[in-house]
């Protein structure tokens, strides 16, 4: 049986960087995350990791379930946190390497309406959109992991593993999903990627699954999410936590506040994690919004709100962790103007930050509504910023110099050699300038609509051992009637 | 009664980066004057033969080709100021090049409209860049009015028209100097003078600057040299910009198409040097790439080509009127354009060029919707508060309201909170919610609303007169 091969990755590998915070306000970040912990704590609603709290000299109040954190425990307890590993692909040459030279992107997720694939209608997300997408996935070399784009709601009671099963069964790039809440939900999610893995070393050495679980603002932990950490910690999985502290709501009306409130949720989460199994691979990600003054509607992109995508980056690393940053994801409704100006910043200034991971590409309406052409527009525009990240060599070969003594002053260059193989060498858009009959280029959204039909008719990557694929679906099915 | 003008806001540049390194851009500079010793640039102006001559550069009066050795190159832009002022009609409308700041500029010079009201393509006029002058004149980031269409309804006497337009419908610096029919040059001079009052106010304010297209490959307009020799003179501040195209009129690769740039601005800096020690120039590389198929134009490459032109600039010792652009190959307004006019603006505070930005044109610098440079203006504004330094204080952190709130609360009850929520500037065009949401319209009506309301303080009525004059005896001056 043929099957399509899956591109090669192709990260932004910056080649000159940028500093947005100095030394020193980095510090008084850290200093007011410890100060919060200390003094005002955080809420964590599990049993489980109130005991864990409580073994390792944080003051634990069971009644009120607010957790107390002395500084010198939780610098203790990020201290075996790793600062470089491995996500890994179903083949090592998909591998995530997460060293701080290069950032890997991923899909949005995880959104619950779809614009359908053949009807264009506007309907609600089912399993086979999160399989479609992931075969698109698989074939664009900008994006280097998955994370299921929507949620599989023809599934409900079992909806993050199917997206799981959808995820792996039609790419061979690493998975990470941001649904699995609760200990069981996380076990089963285990199982899966232990199939998915085939043996220990290798789940544990280059992991094909990892998870996200978002804190509740502000200062809180979800129960569920918690649990299901711990679990993907025990297993060895690296699993990252995510603020979305909102300024003026559930976060002070300052963009530092708004920092402050959210990067203690986030550290007193991988502190926990840290003192359950030590040296466990978590990530930071800080992913605040702002509240809208007068609707108080979520804004995912407003003008200040960049800078927490920046100082997010550069807050993980202060900790001594990878980070996952926030790009695309613009509140836009359609794709056009602003969908496309919300886009391409944030992206650039992370990746010079140093970001090892971000995820984003696909989604509009501030993340739930899938649009299939948008994966190929954000894909575009990363290409760009990736191009631009790049820099450029300063040889003299490429100043053909010789060349241009030879065309002299007022000719041409069209009919050089040099020209010729040169200009192949350029890198070129393929949605924009196209060229459309009769003149004039071609709408890049209907270009980038075509290519996406033409992905799903023709990209099909290698599918998943048949005993592979069979055990996986004895897991769905048990867990359905757990759930059910 | 007229309308204040808003003051200039330009970046500070706490974030700008430098991609090349020094030994690079010495490789670089080694590059061009290798090019302008070995293979020299056409210069079709007996005077500036002269000139070159006078100072011992190897002249082919046949051929008209230049060929200036390096210790001469060196020797000519080392009188060249680093830094100078670009006058507005009040100071606080001036801009200091001194690499500090980077101005945001419009766009030019294009030749369509996009007819706010028919919506439909026509010839520029006249009005049109008045028109876009008085809007620009409301907009706090346009710092530099690059009259953005041509006065067609002119011909020959369209760039003075241009000139006259901006100079009369705002008060921000004008870039009213472009290439003339020579013996048209001193009338804009003489524009710049009555407008600034004074002959000495205009050297050292001058409330005009020049630019001027080289041709690439290493040639220069014989009109151009001409005018910018009587700009020069004048102290009119001057930039030559390069448009060297890789594939066609440059080498297929992006070093060898900035090096041929620079060689071209670098000789019109020069020339200016010898001919007038210490005339203020400033430089402009802008490297483009042919369309394989279509032999179109491409603006946008993926390469960091500006960034460079920037540092090219520096490196000579001269400010750059380079850097971020929010210009767009797009035909019209619509996610491509927006793709590019993000991403552009972002660019302004990393590149750190004197001049940039490039607000209001489609079509790579063709065609004027009236509404791009209100949408292209906020591009700028979310760029700014992005990147405009970050200070904070212990109010800022707000560990005590933090504290007061404590876990699983909220903060809308919060003092603190309605105090600084209002701190939060806003997009104005993104801010409707819902399919029928349109930045689009709600540029149009911005643009519209500031037409309506923005009337900018108007020249002396003396002053009005004396233009009219001079552009009449311009008029005159062309007429067999």
């Amino acid at each position: 049986m043929t099957y399509s091969e899956t591109p090669q990755l192709q990260p932004i590998v910056p080649a000159y960087h940028l500093r947005i915070l100095d030394d020193e306000q980095l510090e008084r970040f850290k200093s007011a995350t410890l100060t919060i912990l200390e003094e005002v704590g955080i809420h964590c609603p599990s049993k489980k990791a109130l005991n864990i709290y409580a073994e390792h000299g944080a003051q634990v109040d069971f009644e009120s379930q607010i957790v107390k954190l002395p500084p010198d425990v939780v610098m203790e307890a990020m201290s075996h946190a790793p600062r470089y590993y491995t996500m890994g692909a179903r083949s090592p040459a998909h591998d995530l390497n997460l060293d701080g030279t290069a950032m890997y992107c991923a899909t949005d997720g995880c959104g619950t309406e779809t614009i359908d694939f053949e009807t264009r209608q506007r309907r609600a997300s089912v399993k086979d959109d999160t399989a479609k997408m992931a075969r698109v996935t698989d074939y664009l070399s900008s994006l280097a992991f998955y994370w299921p784009i929507v949620s599989a709601q023809d599934y409900p009671a079992t909806a993050p593993l199917h997206e799981l099963d959808a995820s792996f069964n039609n790419t061979v790039k690493h998975v990470q999903s941001e649904t699995l809440m609760g200990e069981k939900m996380g076990r089963y999610a285990v199982e899966m990627a232990q199939v998915v893995a085939g043996d220990e070393a290798t789940l544990r050495q280059r992991p094909p699954l990892s998870s996200l679980i978002c804190t509740i603002a502000p200062l809180a932990q979800d129960v569920g999410g918690i649990e299901s950490a711990l679990v993907f910690a025990e297993a060895g999985l690296p699993v990252g936590f995510m603020s979305m502290a909102n300024t003026g709501s559930t976060a002070p009306a300052t963009i530092a506040g708004t920092i402050a409130v959210a990067d203690a949720e986030i550290v007193a989460a991988m502190a926990l994690i840290q003192m359950a199994y030590p040296t466990a691979p978590v990530y930071h990600s800080l992913m605040p919004g702002m509240m809208h003054p007068r609707t108080g509607a979520y804004l995912g992109s407003a003008w200040e709100g960049g800078v927490f995508n920046t100082v997010g980056v550069e807050l993980a690393h202060t900790w001594g962790v990878p980070t996952l940053i926030g790009i695309f994801g613009p509140d836009a409704e359609v794709p056009g103007w602003q969908s496309a100006t919300e886009a391409g910043n944030i992206l650039l200034l992370c990746a010079l930050c140093g970001a090892e991971t971000g995820s984003g590409m696909g989604l509009l309406e501030s993340c739930t509504l899938l649009y299939p052409e948008v994966t190929l527009l954000d894909t575009d525009i990363y290409h760009r910023v990736r191009l631009y990240a790049a820099g450029l060599d300063v040889s003299p070969g490429d100043f053909a110099l010789d060349v241009i003594k030879a065309v002299g002053p007022r000719g041409n260059y069209l009919t050089q050699k040099h020209t010729r193989d040169h200009l192949r060498q350029r890198q070129f858009s393929d949605l924009v300038a196209q060229p459309k009959a009769g003149g004039g280029y071609r709408d890049p959204i209907e270009v980038a609509r075509e290519k996406v039909d033409w992905i799903l008719e023709h990209h099909h990557p290698e599918p998943l051992e048949e005993a592979k694929q069979a055990e996986l679906k004895r897991i769905l099915e048990a867990a359905e009637r757990e759930f059910s | 009664m007229y309308s204040e003008t808003p003051d200039i806001v330009s970046f500070p540049l706490p974030f700008k980066s430098e991609l090349l390194t020094r030994e690079q851009l010495e490789t670089l500079k080694a590059g061009t004057l290798r090019l302008l010793d070995e293979v020299g640039v056409h210069f079709p102006s007996r005077r500036a033969l002269e000139i070159f001559a006078d100072h011992g550069a190897r002249v082919d009066w046949e051929t008209e080709i230049v060929r200036i050795p390096p210790d001469l190159v060196k020797k000519a832009m080392s009188t060249a100021p680093r830094s100078f002022v670009l006058g507005g009609r009040e100071e606080r409308f001036d801009l200091l090049l001194d690499g500090s700041r980077s101005y945001l500029a419009t766009d030019g010079t294009g030749v369509h409209v996009m007819d706010l009201e028919t919506r439909q393509m026509r010839p520029s006029r006249k009005a049109d860049v008045a028109l876009m002058a008085r809007v620009c004149d409301a907009l706090p980031l346009v710092s530099f009015f690059w009259p953005l269409v041509s006065a067609q309804d002119y011909g020959r006497t369209a760039p003075l028209h241009q000139c006259h337009a901006g100079l009369i419908n705002t008060l921000k610096h004008v870039r009213g100097g472009m290439t003339v029919p020579p013996q048209l040059a001193p009338y804009v001079v003489e524009m710049a003078t009555v407008v600034a009052g004074s002959d000495e106010e205009r050297r050292r304010r001058s409330p005009i600057c020049a630019n001027f297209c080289t041709i690439a490959p290493l040639a220069q307009d014989g009109h151009s040299i001409e005018t910018a020799l009587t700009y020069a003179e004048a102290n009119i501040p001057i930039s030559f910009m390069a448009m060297p195209t890789m594939g066609s009129t440059a080498p297929a690769t992006p070093l060898g198409a900035l090096v041929i740039g620079d060689a071209e601005v670098v000789s019109g800096m020069v020339l200016l040097q010898l001919a007038y020690p210490g005339a203020p120039v400033f430089h402009s590389n802008y490297v483009s790439l042919m369309h394989p198929r279509t032999g179109g134009y491409i603006g946008d490459v993926p390469v960091p080509l500006s960034w460079m032109a920037v540092q090219q600039a520096h490196a000579w010792g001269v400010p750059s009127l380079g850097g971020g652009s929010v210009s767009s190959d797009a035909a019209d307004v619509g996610w491509h354009s927006g793709v590019d006019g993000g991403m552009g603006a972002a660019f302004i505070p990393l590149y750190g060029g004197e001049v940039c930005g490039y607000l209001g044109l489609l079509d790579s610098s063709m065609i004027l919707y009236p509404e791009q440079v209100i949408l292209e203006h906020e591009m700028c504004q979310y760029a700014y508060e992005l990147l405009h330094g970050f200070e904070f204080n212990e109010d800022d952190m707000a560990l005590d309201v933090i504290a007061a709130v404590g876990p699983r609360s909220h903060f809308l009850k919060q003092k603190h909170t309605r105090k600084h929520i209002r701190d939060f500037r806003l997009p104005k065009l993104t801010r409707q919610k819902g399919p029928d949401a349109n930045p689009r319209e709600a540029a149009m009506e911005e643009f519209k609303r500031i037409s309506e309301t923005h009337h900018p303080q108007p020249l002396p009525p003396e002053v009005l007169a004396e233009l009219d004059r001079i552009l009449a005896a311009a008029e005159r001056e062309l007429s067999p």
